[in-house]
């Protein structure tokens, strides 16, 4: 059975402005990442795959489904996208009934699915709640288990950790992954470390464009001896952030100890080893991104977000 | 788009009735039954922009007080029906009319408690739409109870009354305050 | 099960009890909920039966040449276009159009009867006789009657003055020609006069005699079996004051639930059909609506069964009214909702069934002809007393009023299906309900900010 996503040559225009340009990918069977800065046009692509924005040039096939196959595409796809809501009147359990109908499966499999994947996501408990009493970890709970409703063979995750306290994310990312096991799926976040912790694969996307594509391993090795610390006073910082990508920063009383990227051995600094960040910002500077805007948010977080 | 609907139903009462030569009664026919109902369409969605949780919690977490925003919003929209009542008053005066400034102050008394009805709705329950339906609900009850509504007969002005304004102006400020404390107390209830 | 729970999202809200609540509340300040005090007893000889519109040429004719000749003098012309009175002045053009009708009708010569209109126009005094045929009454309120007895009142309103003009009818004028020449005169006034072929009628009152009223009464009893008569009653309260209103409020609160919720989404990436979840919330909505009424007929009927006892009643009849008449207004009303919510994503669907229901509402109460044109959204059978044994008047206009209701059911279906092309459009992202106009409108508002950058 064709396990794959296939994007060709996928481009998108909101008006004048071009939101996808050339995009071409292949997604095989497990947790792809899918990372980017704001506005890169993750979410686009995800809607794409989801149906939700017409196509417009390219070839884009699902498990060997052409995208334009709507109806067929639904059946095997599940979406949970980055702003998740449902009728706040409703139950858990009455959402997740109304969603199963949406999805085609009968009252048994409604029943059996439900109580399944409710006890998966640690909502049993909450099945008589309504949505509006859920905090915001239990709703994104409820919405990856409405988004296994169908049994899809392709997850869409839409930036689910975002908002989401350290314990959830991880409970989320667990879930994400043991979820991956057997079928595709396809995790868009700006949030490094989600990626780190649960992607073999990875693309990055820019300003609509592909500007990696593979593992997570070669981006990690590709930044092997390119990452420094030094610790330098707090007066020299803005000349730091003028001439070097910093990628991390703590100040000690009148010290900075900033994380940079480096093509060169700089005096006083010492070399140490990658993280997932790292690596991206390099391979951002590499491909010509503007990097003022990353070095001007900089202050001790471990997120890339801008 | 309220303004756009208010500006476009104004322009189309001229076409659908007569507002040439009419005496003081027969003014009072456009004025009563068409005029007036841009008090329910200014009106009635003055909460709606907090009734979206997010920005509310914005608004209300700010120094100046959410009531002071929609006390501010009503006293302007308030002021727009006023001079939209005038203009077109003015105006079926330019076509012959027997017009005067109690039909005038009738009209935006009208207005008023049409508009006030539709707010008072809005704070109860929360959804504009469903607002709506109280107002014009009150409207369609007109037509058919008629002086039976006593003082609160919208269409009293047809058959030379004026007294009743007066009443439905106070009903109207009366409504309109109403709804505005009933928006402060789901505030600070979060809701 | 979709359909049940489309159900329980209208049903189960507190605005489906506001909506009930109003329903309930209109109807009731109509009277429309009990008649039982509205017996309908068989007429006794020597009563007052009331008084119908005839088309009898010998009455109408002079009334209503008495009635243009009024206003062609004043040169101001009340016409009703939508119901509301709207006074006409015409161009001298027109008038001399007008004057070329009356011409012909009176036999006189145009320019004498423009020369008389100008010196009207100067001195206020229209200096005409009206000629009152043998047969023709005027009784005590000033209605003209066609009854053959006279109180001496046939030299009334005679000026024969030096200068006195005589507008009569001529002797040989056909109905027919008059009719014709009338209808002219509403085309030139724009439609909405008395004028009109429609309303000609009204200018021959008669008071019904005792076999009419017995041979009415009888009807009343053989056809609706005295109920259906009280259906068709609350059936006119009920589509006119509320039916084809009120069924857009949960139609656009429905529609915008999904983006109030912000699940739109969720939703579009299901595997339901468009079709299948347009249709069933389509049907769901009108079942919502229409179950109060139910209710609310059988009460209203049911108050009238004990007035009738030994007589053979049609229990069905709420039913019928209900499933024929009303229904169809609750359709449109429901998709004109529907159709504009989705393409707009806003409550415009109010506004604009609002102001359909305002019109139309309007020119429905000026008489049972018109109640029952093809394209009235709410078919009017309550023009005047004791509506409810007008059977005749039914039976006359019933096949207009079938063609009405078909053409409804139709136009909600083409709505309908509309809805669904565009509930899918927007699903694939090909149509962002009316945001392009909404951006173009903030465009234009934030012009200042977009040149500061």
């Amino acid at each position: 059975m064709n396990e794959t996503i296939e994007i060709t040559g996928l481009n998108k225009f909101y008006g004048k402005k071009q939101a996808l340009r050339d995009v071409s990918l292949t997604i095989g069977q497990g947790m792809f990442g899918l990372l980017g800065r704001n506005g890169a046009g993750k979410t686009t692509l995800m809607k794409t795959l989801a149906t939700l924005l017409p196509k417009k040039d390219g070839e884009i096939t699902i498990c060997g489904i052409s995208v334009e196959k709507r109806k067929e595409i639904r059946r095997i796809i599940g979406y949970l996208p980055q702003e998740f809501s449902v009728y706040p009147s409703m139950s858990v359990a009455e959402a997740m009934n109304y969603l199963g109908i949406l999805s085609g499966l009968n009252g048994r499999e409604r029943k059996e699915r439900t109580q399944s994947l409710l006890n998966r996501v640690n909502l049993t408990e909450h099945s008589h709640k309504k949505v509006k009493a859920l905090s915001g970890g239990m709703k994104r709970r409820l919405g990856i288990a409405q988004a296994l409703l169908n049994d899809p063979r392709v997850l869409i995750v839409d930036e689910p950790t975002a908002g989401l306290d350290p314990e959830e994310r991880v409970r989320f990312r667990n879930l994400l992954s043991e979820v991956a096991e057997d079928r595709i799926v396809l995790l868009s976040t700006h949030i490094v470390g989600d990626i780190e912790a649960t992607c073999e694969n990875v693309a990055i996307l820019d300003r609509g464009r592909v500007i990696y594509n593979g593992a997570v391993e070669e981006l990690l090795t590709a930044a092997q001896g390119k990452v420094f610390t030094k610790t330098v006073d707090r007066n020299e910082l803005s000349g730091l952030k003028k001439e070097l990508v910093i990628t991390g920063m703590h100040t000690q009383g009148k010290r900075a100890c900033v994380r940079f990227l480096s093509e060169n051995h700089l005096p006083g600094a010492e070399l140490c080893e990658p993280n997932m960040e790292d690596a991206y910002m390099l391979y951002l500077k590499e491909s010509g991104a503007d990097m003022s805007q990353e070095n001007a948010g900089i202050g001790g977080e471990t997120e890339c977000c801008i | 788009m309220s303004f756009a609907v208010s500006c476009i139903w104004l322009l189309l009462t001229p076409v659908l009735v007569g507002t040439e030569n009419l005496d003081q009664q027969g003014a009072a026919v456009p004025l009563e039954m068409f005029v007036s109902l841009i008090g329910i369409i200014l009106l009635t969605p003055v909460f709606l922009p907090e009734q979206n949780a997010e920005i509310h919690d914005l608004v209300a977490s700010k120094y100046v007080s959410v009531l002071r925003i929609y006390l501010i919003r009503t006293v302007y929209l308030a002021v727009i029906l006023a001079a939209a009542v005038g203009v077109f008053v003015v105006f079926m005066g330019m076509r012959g009319c027997e017009v005067n400034v109690k039909l005038a102050a009738g009209t935006f008394s009208d207005a008023i408690f049409l508009g006030g009805l539709g707010m008072f709705a809005s704070a109860v329950c929360g959804n504009t739409v469903a607002a709506y339906m109280i107002p014009i609900g009150f409207y369609v009850l007109n037509y058919g109870m008629g002086s039976r509504l006593g003082c609160f007969w919208l269409f009293s002005m047809t058959m030379g009354e004026y007294l009743s304004k007066v009443v439905l102006l106070a009903a109207g400020i009366l409504l309109i305050g109403g709804s505005l404390l009933l928006q402060k107390g789901r505030s600070i209830k979060g809701v | 099960m979709l359909y049940l729970k489309e159900l329980k999202k209208v049903m189960c809200s507190f605005f489906y009890i506001l909506f009930a609540g109003a329903l309930a509340v209109a109807l009731y300040s109509q009277g429309a909920l009990y008649f039982g005090d509205s017996r309908m007893n068989r007429p006794e000889p020597g009563g007052n039966y009331g008084v119908v519109n005839r088309e009898i040429p010998e009455m109408i004719m002079p009334a209503a040449l008495e009635s243009l000749w009024q206003e062609f003098c004043e040169n101001n012309y009340k016409t009703y276009p939508i119901g509301f009175i709207k006074n006409v002045r015409l161009d001298e053009k027109k008038q001399r159009m007008v004057a070329e009708i009356i011409a012909e009708i009176t036999g006189e010569d145009t320019e004498a009867i423009l020369g008389k209109q100008a010196a009207f126009e100067g001195t206020g005094d229209d200096g005409y006789s009206f000629n009152i045929g043998e047969e023709l009454q005027m009784d005590s309120d000033g209605n003209l009657i066609f009854s053959g007895a006279r109180d001496g009142s046939e030299e009334e309103g005679k000026d024969t003055g030096e200068e006195g003009l005589t507008i009569a009818v001529r002797d040989d004028m056909e109905y027919g020609k008059f009719a014709e020449a009338m209808q002219r005169v509403d085309d030139i006034l724009g439609g909405g006069s008395d004028y009109c072929a429609e309303h000609l009628k009204s200018y021959g009152t008669v008071e019904v005699t005792y076999e009419e009223a017995v041979q009415r009464h009888e009807l009343a009893v053989s056809r609706d079996r005295i109920t259906g008569g009280y259906a068709r009653l609350f059936s006119d309260y009920a589509v006119a004051m509320v039916m084809s209103l009120l069924p857009v409020f949960p139609a656009v609160i429905l529609c915008l639930k999904d983006r109030r919720a912000r699940m739109a989404e969720l939703i579009y990436t299901r595997e339901v059909s468009a079709a299948r979840l347009t249709v069933v919330r389509y049907f769901a909505l009108v079942t919502a609506a229409m179950l109060p009424v139910l209710l609310l007929s059988y009460v209203s009927n049911a108050s009238v069964w004990g007035l009738y006892s030994g007589e053979r009643l049609d229990y069905l009849a709420p039913l019928k009214y209900d499933l024929g008449w009303i229904m169809p207004g609750v359709m449109m009303a429901t998709a004109v909702g529907m159709f504009l919510t989705e393409l707009t994503g806003t409550p415009i669907a109010v506004a604009v069934q609002g102001f359909w229901w305002l019109i139309d509402i309007n020119m429905g109460f000026r008489s049972v002809e018109s109640g029952y044109a093809l394209f009235r959204l709410a078919p009017r059978h309550n023009a005047g007393e004791k509506s409810f044994f007008r059977t005749q008047d039914y039976v006359d206009n019933f096949q207009r009023l079938v063609a009405n209701r078909l053409l409804f059911a139709g136009l909600s279906a083409v709505l309908i299906i509309a809805t669904i092309l565009i509930y899918e459009r927007k699903r694939r992202g090909s149509l962002d309900g009316g945001s392009k106009i909404k951006r173009a409108l903030s465009v234009l508002g934030n012009r200042k900010n977009k040149l500061e950058g």
